[in-house]
């Protein structure tokens, strides 16, 4: 992600796959590389510092899908880094050299999970649980071999000792309730030994271990860190005997040192710095940061300084902390809203050096709002109104003075101060609507639960709002929060309202201008919301009316209203829904049968369910899509009608046939009706499926993995030549669709799809495909259109339609992000604005795009570079011109006469 | 409860070469193996456009990392198909196909998508060449005189025009003919002139109006004779003598 407000310049930036395997699982820095593992251990690579370009990179020899790794820095030897990856174990050395690898015996019920170094062995430790044991493997670390293993008898099952237990240098520590088990086990023997040598140290605590954490670790000192139930900290120093220099006789001791004040959220981080080994205790306090400097001592810690911090807004907790002492003490924390910051300790205080929104590159829903109306056309609204012919004319007259009389101030305003106020103004311009509304706010919600206010002009954050306990709902895997424009700005005597919803039955519902909090539209529901509906209704004051579906199938109106109110009382009301359980799609009749009831049960009218296929997902038309004409004028002017059902939605499923073969299946569904419109069936494709529905048309793209290829299906439907009934649409109308279809080969991948909207839906649509490479393309509809024929008719010619290729020619041209790639895109927005020809984009996922596109080039306004000077001399000239023309052509006519 | 209609329709239109839907036999889908595929991007020297150069394996299952000699291994590949492109803002390469067989061979051809069988073998190791920079900018229109001469408003306006002045110019030597001209051009003048006025007219009565409204003053004798407008001077020389006349008579 991009912030454009914070001065953070980042030299380069590597940017890994989307996948599993980008997934980095540890970094080691060195000197001038980073040696980052990824992927749970199945790759390893470095990259220098300078210009984040590899030096090395390996991988081991056998593939898997692993689950679980454990990456260790052998201690004694800096350079050599042990993986273990569920069943296989590697050794690398820093220099790019594979030093061995092993492939550890796989069984189900074993499980390897944590590894550790001596001087002379690498160390398993994996789980047995048919048989209740803890092995300890020892492999020789020259060679990798395995030598000797030990077993224990072990209590825990696989989860808890992930949980419970971990590695530190060479020994393996493990909590169990109020005791914590030190095994400074494998110290003993290179020696063929038998069993039960491994006897652990137990540390015996007053209440149960919350957690600990092993907040250091060097050859001589390790430091852990204890939590207990009652928020009691317990830390403990382990050092080394000197004496036994590079033999493994040396065991640990420890001392307990002094415990700390409570705070439960607190976060600790230790680094050397002039000798001293510093501990940094921070915890967050409402918008403020505290840290507690401390020296650890040999058997004592002494608190030096504390330090606090004011956060320009609230973050939540600390996540993380890290504190470098290099050259300057710096500590670098994550906070619980995503946020990075850099705090610099110096002589005189901590002070806050960055602070970016990394949660920016975790949205999950979008959306754009309009500008406000500025005071002037707002007075221009109130010219019209009022009833009796006086009154009108009254009004009209009182507001064009005072809209004369603001004009003339503002003039005076303009000469007399000029530029002394003009930052302010600039600032106040960027929140008033343009001439073409072409800048709006995007309001956009992310993953963590942190809400932004984005200028689109810009890219600058307007405001920022932090809602710490808010879950996303799950949708087909993916986070999502329904987000609702309840109000627009429209209505200028009322603030402009949006809402979000989370899973946990909340209702937040803020000013899209300012983010600030409207409390009495801020509850928790005593339900269960499972489905969101926006009524096309409002209420009194303006508001949109929401129709919340309960997971017992009531409807509930919010805010409280009588459903009559919030339900169209000339057409009925259908709703679906999805049950993922019965892989079922159900429709419901809404019926009201009081006029004061606010809440309803359903009544189921059909049901389509899926055997032997899931359904991945489910695509609605947008709700901006607005279909501008009912038909296609074809070559010899009769027209072929569209078939605009603006109740269907697209259903995507998945499934394995008999013949063991993966199929990818695509339905449209009336959601009225329950009636399938369209059925497509694609055998060996690779999901995930991109689909768009709009107006009469379908877009989807998978992999085909026959072929290898990304390809591209688009399917029209069609009433044919004559319209069924030309004032109205209605799901009950006995229509079948025609259908035409065509597949097209895509050049790329596809990481996300979108048409563009433009308000009245005159301009032509084009299909905006974010793909792996960082591209944006802009591909006219013209190109993927499902009529292109095979074949050129002198019909098709007269239409326009272009010959059909399989091959998705794409042109650099069509690139609407030119140099500026971006990557790892998840979905794109796109909104009208006020002027036709125009549609704005909104990419976003890992990085964030904004532009504008013009489907149908512009052709309502004038270029950018329109030579005004130009146009302005030539009207004089001729004016001119013409005046002179006029003199002599009198001139001549008299000399004429007088001949 | 409701009968569903399933309409199953033929699915594809793709067409394909019917010699290519054999995969490479030795080729399995299932990979495994472990192998790394590897190659050079050649840039011009001096162009520091490696940083942002990229390189994907089946459009990003696997991402490369250029080494700073814009060598690139990447590790970890399971034997099967891949494409292979080299992805950078400043610079097109073409994609290339790499098939591992389960032996661990490895051989480089040309993708094509449309026969995705056809094998024409490339160099392995890879070399990725730059095509030079994309070019990701239509060609802004320039104002230029040819275009606007050339333009068929343009010409359309320029033609008649032309006829105008060159055919008076030919009639004028045949009398016959420059009589049938006269009569024409008076079966047109009152057409052209009387209902619909002359837009110089329009112009030169906005713009020079107060001189044009002076002959009708002069006839009321209130003033001396426009030199300018030659017919208002011929117009206004004949009520002045008759003012003269008047005067002597009185005197």
């Amino acid at each position: 992600m991009r912030n454009y407000s914070t001065p953070l310049v980042s030299p380069w930036r590597r940017v890994l796959e989307s996948n599993a395997l980008g997934k980095i699982d540890r970094i080691i820095w060195f000197e001038n590389e980073a040696l980052v593992v990824s992927g749970n251990g199945r790759r390893v690579r470095t990259i220098r510092y300078t210009e984040g370009l590899e030096l090395w990179e390996l991988a081991p020899p056998v593939i898997h899908e692993p689950k679980h790794s454990h990456i260790i820095k052998n201690h004694r030897d800096s350079g050599t880094i042990h993986i273990l990856s569920d069943d296989l174990l590697w050794s690398v050395s820093s220099y790019g050299e594979m030093l061995w690898s092993v492939e550890l015996p796989s069984k189900s019920t074993l499980k390897n999970l944590f590894l550790l170094s001596t001087s002379q062995f690498v160390v398993v430790i994996s789980l047995d649980s048919n048989i209740n044991q803890l092995i300890f493997t020892y492999h020789e670390k020259v060679h990798g071999t395995k030598t000797s293993s030990k077993s224990i008898r072990w209590s825990l099952d696989l989860n808890e000792t992930k949980k419970s237990c971990t590695t530190a240098n060479d020994i393996f520590l493990c909590s169990i309730k109020n005791h914590l088990s030190i095994y400074n086990s494998p110290a003993s023997n290179s020696i063929q030994s038998t069993t039960d040598d491994i006897v652990p140290e137990q540390l015996t605590f007053s209440d149960s271990i919350e957690n600990y954490k092993v907040i250091y670790e060097t050859n001589t000192n390790i430091l852990v860190l204890v939590t207990l139930i009652n928020n009691d900290k317990v830390l403990y120093k382990f050092f080394r005997q000197q004496q036994a220099t590079s033999s493994d006789n040396s065991n640990w001791e420890y001392i307990q040192l002094e415990i700390f004040t409570k705070y439960p959220n607190s976060v600790y981080s230790v680094a050397m710095e002039k000798g001293n080994l510093i501990l940094i205790q921070a915890y967050a306090t409402e918008q403020k940061l505290n840290f507690q400097k401390y020296t650890v001592n040999e058997r004592s810690i002494v608190l030096s300084r504390t330090y606090a911090v004011e956060l320009p807004e609230l973050m939540g907790d600390i996540e993380y902390l890290q504190y470098h002492s290099n050259n300057s003490p710096l500590a670098t924390l994550r906070m619980n809203d995503g946020s990075l910051v850099v705090i610099k300790f110096g002589e005189h205080g901590a002070e806050l050096i960055l602070h970016r929104d990394e949660s920016l590159s975790a949205i999950v829903s979008a959306e754009a709002f309009d500008l406000s109306l500025s005071i002037g056309q707002m007075r221009i609204e109130e010219e019209f109104g009022g009833t009796g012919m006086l009154s009108m004319f009254i009004r009209r007259i009182t507001t064009q003075t005072s809209q004369l009389i603001s004009f003339v101030l503002k003039i005076v305003d303009f000469i007399i101060h000029r530029h002394k106020n003009q930052d302010f103004m600039e600032k106040q311009a960027a929140l008033v609507r343009d001439e073409f509304n072409l800048n709006k706010i995007l309001v956009v919600v992310t993953s963590v639960g942190k809400v932004f206010g984005i200028l689109t002009q810009s890219g600058n954050i307007l405001w920022k709002q932090f809602y710490n306990d808010f879950t996303p709902f799950d949708n087909f895997n993916q986070p999502s929060v329904p987000l609702f424009n309840i109000r627009t700005a429209a209505h200028y005597t009322h603030q402009p309202l949006a809402s979000i919803y989370s899973q946990n039955t909340q209702i937040k519902t803020f000013n899209p201008y300012t983010g600030d909090n409207v409390a009495n539209l801020c509850t928790t529901l005593p339900y269960q919301i499972r489905r969101v509906f926006v009524s096309s209704q409002i209420d009194e004051e303006f508001k949109k009316v929401l129709l919340l579906i309960d997971k017992k199938n009531k409807v509930h109106t919010f805010p409280s209203v009588p459903l009559i109110r919030a339900l169209g009382t000339t057409t009925p009301t259908y709703i679906y829904l999805f049950d993922k359980t019965e892989q079922a799609f159900n429709g419901y009749h809404l019926t009201v049968n009081d006029n004061e009831q606010t809440s309803t049960d359903l009544q189921e009218v059909w049901r389509v369910v899926f055997k032997n296929e899931d359904v991945v997902n489910i695509h609605t038309r947008l709700s901006t899509d607005r279909v501008h004409s009912n038909g296609i004028v074809l070559g010899d002017r009769s027209v072929l009608y569209k078939y605009v059902n603006p109740n269907l939605i697209a259903v995507v499923t998945e499934g394995v046939d008999y013949q063991k073969v993966p199929f990818v299946n695509l339905y449209l569904v009336d959601t009225v009706t329950g009636s399938i419109k369209l059925a497509r069936t694609h055998k060996k494709v690779k999901p995930p499926v991109h689909v768009i529905l709009a107006e009469n048309w379908l877009l989807y793209t998978y992999y085909n993995q026959r072929y290898r290829r990304y390809e591209a299906v688009s399917a029209a439907l069609f009433e044919g030549y004559t319209q069924y009934n030309f004032s109205s649409f209605s799901s009950f109308d006995p229509i079948v669709p025609m259908t035409e279809t065509k597949a097209y080969i895509l050049p790329y991948g596809v990481t996300a799809i979108q048409v563009t909207t433009t308000e009245k839906g005159i301009t032509a649509k084009d299909i905006i495909m974010a793909t792996p490479n960082g591209m944006l393309i802009e591909i006219p509809w013209m190109f993927i259109d499902p009529r292109r024929p095979l074949d050129m008719t002198q019909m098709d010619r007269e239409e326009g339609l272009i010959m059909y290729t399989p091959e998705l020619m794409i042109n650099y041209e069509y690139v609407i992000n030119y140099y500026q790639f971006v990557y790892n895109i998840r979905s794109i927005h796109t909104m009208a604005t006020g002027l036709e020809s125009t549609s704005a984009v909104f990419a976003y996922g890992l990085d964030l795009f904004y532009t504008r596109v013009f489907p149908s080039r512009l052709f309502d306004q004038l270029k950018d570079d329109f030579d005004f000077m130009f146009i302005g001399w030539a009207t004089i000239a001729f004016v001119v011109g013409s005046y002179f023309a006029r003199r002599f052509a009198s001139n001549y006519t008299t000399k004429k006469a007088w001949k | 409860m409701y009968n569903i209609l399933f309409i199953w329709l033929t699915v594809f239109t793709v067409i394909v070469h019917s010699q290519s839907s054999h995969d490479s036999p030795a080729i399995t889908s299932e990979g495994n193996g472990s192998y790394k595929i590897e190659g050079k991007i050649l840039i011009p020297p001096g162009d520091n456009s490696l940083e942002t150069t990229r390189v994907l394996i089946d459009d990003g299952q696997y991402i490369g990392i250029p080494q700073v000699d814009g060598t690139f291994v990447v590790c970890g590949i399971p034997s099967g198909s891949y494409v292979v492109s080299v992805v950078s803002p400043l610079h097109v390469f073409e994609p290339v196909r790499v098939d591992i067989n389960v032996k661990g061979k490895i051989r480089a051809r040309k993708v094509n998508h449309i026969q995705p069988g056809e094998v024409v073998t490339m160099k392995y190791p890879l070399n990725f060449e730059t095509h030079g920079i994309p070019n990701y900018f239509q060609k802004r229109e320039v104002y230029r005189l040819t275009d606007v001469i050339m333009n068929p408003m343009f010409l359309t306006l320029l033609v008649p025009l032309l006829l105008l002045l060159v055919l008076p110019k030919l009639a004028s030597t045949d009398p016959e003919i420059q009589r049938d001209f006269q009569q024409a051009s008076n079966m047109l003048q009152p057409n052209f002139n009387n209902p619909i006025p002359d837009i110089s007219d329009v112009f030169a009565n906005f713009l020079g109006g107060p001189k044009k409204s002076k002959p009708p003053q002069i006839q009321g004798g209130s003033g001396g004779g426009s030199s300018t407008s030659g017919s208002g001077g011929a117009v206004s020389a004949a009520p002045k003598r008759k003012t003269t006349d008047q005067t002597k008579r009185k005197s």
